[in-house]
């Protein structure tokens, strides 16, 4: 059986390079905190030893406060690794080495690794191993997860620790005489519940002191009252805390030496990038530039494909000759699949600019410059981080509010998630906005972001006012440094979104298209008027019919509801069945729609019932069915009142 | 001295194109050049204390903002030709224009403050 090495750290210090290096894996590495949200594992032999990595969830503390440290403390007292290697920035020590310290005192074999050594050096900050290992007790490599060095001496450091009996990490540090007398007299009383000595006893009597819920609760479980009060927990908290960082501030002295002079790159930038009249402009030029990309500059990839799948059609109509087979592979899979593909390359370019601004580390900066327009709609720039990822699509996005500390805020982010436009809505607006809006679809597709965010802002103001009343917790968040994104790490960051819309054109979209199709032929052969998606569409007409919708309309939306791309595919079959050019179908669909229903129709979209997967993930996250159906509730009502404003206000101006 | 100077042509040029991008209808391009020209004016608003490095925050950060902006317009110039090729405005070379400043002042402010 392979031996088990948890990695851990702040968030962005580098772990899940380090985890590649270490393993030989392609998890995608962000360049912003949060992004592993639940654990990864690797596996690597190293001089016939098996070793297995566990990359965690990046955290500045173990106090259990977010899911994020729940999860990584549980693995670390549950999973109990053979070694536990906390991963520091050379250029940021002290919050990890504030974690090395809680890490030390909850366990022994614990190992430091220095990350980024190769940028400290450029800085002119020079570390000594040597003092770091004196004053911590732990064997300390420096590594560069980039280029690779020291990751040979790790993995020998790890194997030497698995392999000798040796315990390591010894070093405790001793805190004030008062929180001393405290302690040991806790630990006298721990010692004697047997149910307690998987335990250190010193970890839970300084985590009994600053009045750790879980700890609280697990001693009161054994008999051991607390006794003390909130104000003296909240002092205790506070001198503990004190003698870390002063430990802390004394290590560094000696183990580290700076001559650094210039101001730093990220410094420069920042000053301006987070300015607070000008972070804003900034932030909606870039995303403006990512939509331009999206559209403008992916547009004529899109054509290619377009072309492709009409030449594709005509040919197999021609070989395969008149029929319901013909139709089905024609009309059902090529014009059902294919006409979610022709979108693919605006997919991977929304992702490619994305990408792009995270790489370079724009990402939290944009976090930070909303972090006040946030925190008056009662959330913070951690919600924010959460809702971006909800832009390539809403499961990572909900996934990722793993890492909120406040339940309250949590569970609003969870909520509105589903209001960010992802991935799979922008192939329904890109055909919209191309049938009716030609010569301004790099706008038209601005805004309509633009707008997702505005409804997602007016949603979590009103879950706050109704059902949340709270005031956010203070983002509190280090920016990551600037760096120029590599291609390879850009095309893992692409590909990694990017395939899981191709995976879903092979199997949800192909199933609904093959389903679309049969509903749309029979059962009189083809004629879409008198099918079983007409009767189905007509049936549910007038309850749409204020909002402009037609039955092939309503249709669509009905299937939809199991992927958003589906609506695509619907309109390529509904409106296609006589014609499968794409031109012909963009003619079909401006013939049908009017300006302003088409717009009642997109903004139905990007509001209605969020897709399957989501409504799913929404449930197993706030732990409930029940916010999964009021999700699904409100998000159907908001839909459809945004669709009847559209259409009354575009109906008087119009 | 040559950060005033770089300041003010490069924040005087892009305000100039702003305006002539709005004005020609092109708005939300027209709202990039002028804010990309706000981060060359509030290049000005310390003149006292640390001035020159201030200054060079500004100018570096106009630089990388004018490169990514240059860059997606030449790439979809490019990648254009590949169907129907689009053909720049005056406007659109004068930018290109003055983001080539842009980019030597990035390039002169990295050598020197950074």
């Amino acid at each position: 059986m392979a031996d088990i090495v948890a990695l851990v750290g702040n968030p962005n210090v580098g772990k899940t390079s380090l985890f590649n290096a270490l393993t030989g894996s392609r998890q995608y590495v962000a360049n912003w905190p949060g992004v592993t949200v639940s654990r990864k594992e690797g596996i690597r032999r190293w001089r016939g030893r098996e070793i297995k990595f566990v990359d965690l969830p990046g955290i500045y503390s173990l106090g259990a406060l977010s899911l994020d440290e729940k999860i990584t403390r549980e693995y670390i007292i549950n999973e109990a690794p053979e070694v536990v290697v906390v991963v520091v920035d050379a250029l940021n020590m002290e919050q990890g080495l504030y974690l090395l310290l809680e890490v030390l005192e909850m366990r022994e074999n614990v190992m430091l690794v220095v990350n980024a050594i190769d940028e400290a050096r450029k800085r002119g900050v020079y570390i000594n191993k040597y003092e770091l290992e004196k004053h911590f007790g732990v064997h300390t490599v420096l590594t560069s997860a980039v280029t690779g060095e020291g990751v040979t001496e790790l993995l020998d450091k790890i194997l030497h620790m698995l392999t000798s009996k040796q315990v390591h990490s010894l070093v405790e540090i001793t805190y004030p005489e008062e929180v001393e007398d405290k302690i040991n007299k806790i630990v006298e009383i721990i010692r004697k519940k047997k149910e307690l000595h998987s335990y250190k006893p010193r970890w839970l009597a300084v985590k009994f002191l600053e009045g750790d819920a879980q700890v609280l609760e697990l001693l009161k479980s054994c008999g051991i009252e607390d006794e003390i009060s909130q104000e003296e927990h909240e002092k205790y908290r506070s001198l503990i805390a004190s003698r870390r960082y002063e430990y802390i501030e004394t290590v560094m002295k000696e183990a580290v030496s700076s001559k650094m002079e210039k101001m730093s790159f990220s410094e420069a930038i920042d000053h301006v990038m987070t300015h607070r009249f000008l972070g804003i402009p900034i932030f909606l030029s870039f995303m403006y530039l990512a939509f331009k990309f999206t559209f403008d500059v992916m547009a004529p990839f899109s054509e290619l494909i377009d072309s492709g799948m009409a030449a594709l059609g005509d040919w197999l109509r021609n070989v395969m000759g008149d029929g319901w087979a013909t139709s089905l592979v024609v009309d059902g899979v090529i014009g059902g699949v294919g006409g979610v593909l022709v979108f693919v390359p605006n997919i991977f370019g929304m992702f490619l600019a994305l990408g792009f601004m995270e790489e370079f580390g724009y990402l939290p900066r944009a976090a930070f410059v909303v972090d006040r327009l946030m925190y008056k709609l009662k959330l913070s720039g951690r919600s924010f981080m959460s809702l971006i990822l909800g832009f390539g699509c809403n499961v990572p996005a909900i996934m990722s509010t793993r890492g909120i500390g406040d339940p309250r805020e949590r569970l609003i982010t969870i909520l509105v998630s589903p209001f960010i436009t992802c991935s799979a809505r922008l192939p329904v607006y890109l055909l919209l906005v191309g049938a009716l809006f030609r010569g301004k679809e790099a706008a038209m597709i601005f805004i309509i972001y633009l707008s997702s965010m505005v409804l997602t802002a007016l949603s979590s103001i009103l879950w706050n006012k109704i059902l949340f009343k709270g005031e956010p917790v203070p983002l509190i968040m280090e920016l990551p440094r600037y760096r120029l994104p590599t291609l390879k790490n850009l095309m893992l960051y692409v590909w990694d979104r990017g395939k899981h819309f191709l995976e879903k054109a092979g199997s949800i979209i192909l199933i609904a298209s093959i389903l679309i199709w049969i509903l749309g032929y029979f059962p009189n052969a083809g004629d879409i008027n008198t099918s079983f998606a007409a009767h189905m569409g007509k049936a549910l007409e007038p309850i749409f019919r204020p909002l402009g919708f037609n039955w092939k309309m309503v249709t669509a939306l009905i299937f939809g509801m199991a992927a958003k791309e589906v609506v695509v595919s619907t309109f390529s079959m509904l409106y296609g069945f006589s014609d499968e050019a794409a031109a012909a179908l963009h003619q079909a669909i401006a013939a049908d729609f009017t300006p302003v229903t088409a717009l009642a129709f997109i903004f139905f979209v990007m509001a209605y019932i969020p897709c399957f997967a989501t409504i799913a993930a929404i449930a197993s996250e706030s732990g409930s069915w029940k916010w999964a159906w009021w999700s699904v509730l409100y998000s159907l009502s908001v839909a459809y009142v945004l669709a009847l404003i559209i259409v009354v206000v575009g109906g008087m101006i119009a | 001295m040559i950060e005033s100077f770089l300041i003010s042509i490069l924040g005087g040029g892009y305000a100039a194109l702003g305006i002539i991008y709005i004005a020609t209808g092109n708005i939300l391009w027209g709202f990039l050049t002028l804010t990309l020209s706000a981060v060359y004016f509030f290049g000005f608003e310390k003149v006292l204390g640390s001035g020159k490095e201030h200054k060079a925050s500004h100018i570096l950060t106009g630089g990388i903002f004018a490169l990514i902006a240059s860059g997606f317009l030449i790439i979809e110039w490019l990648v254009s030709l590949l169907s129907e090729p689009v053909k720049p405005t005056t406007v659109d070379w004068w930018f290109l224009g003055v983001s080539v400043v842009a980019f030597l002042g990035f390039l002169f402010a990295r050598k020197k403050f950074v």
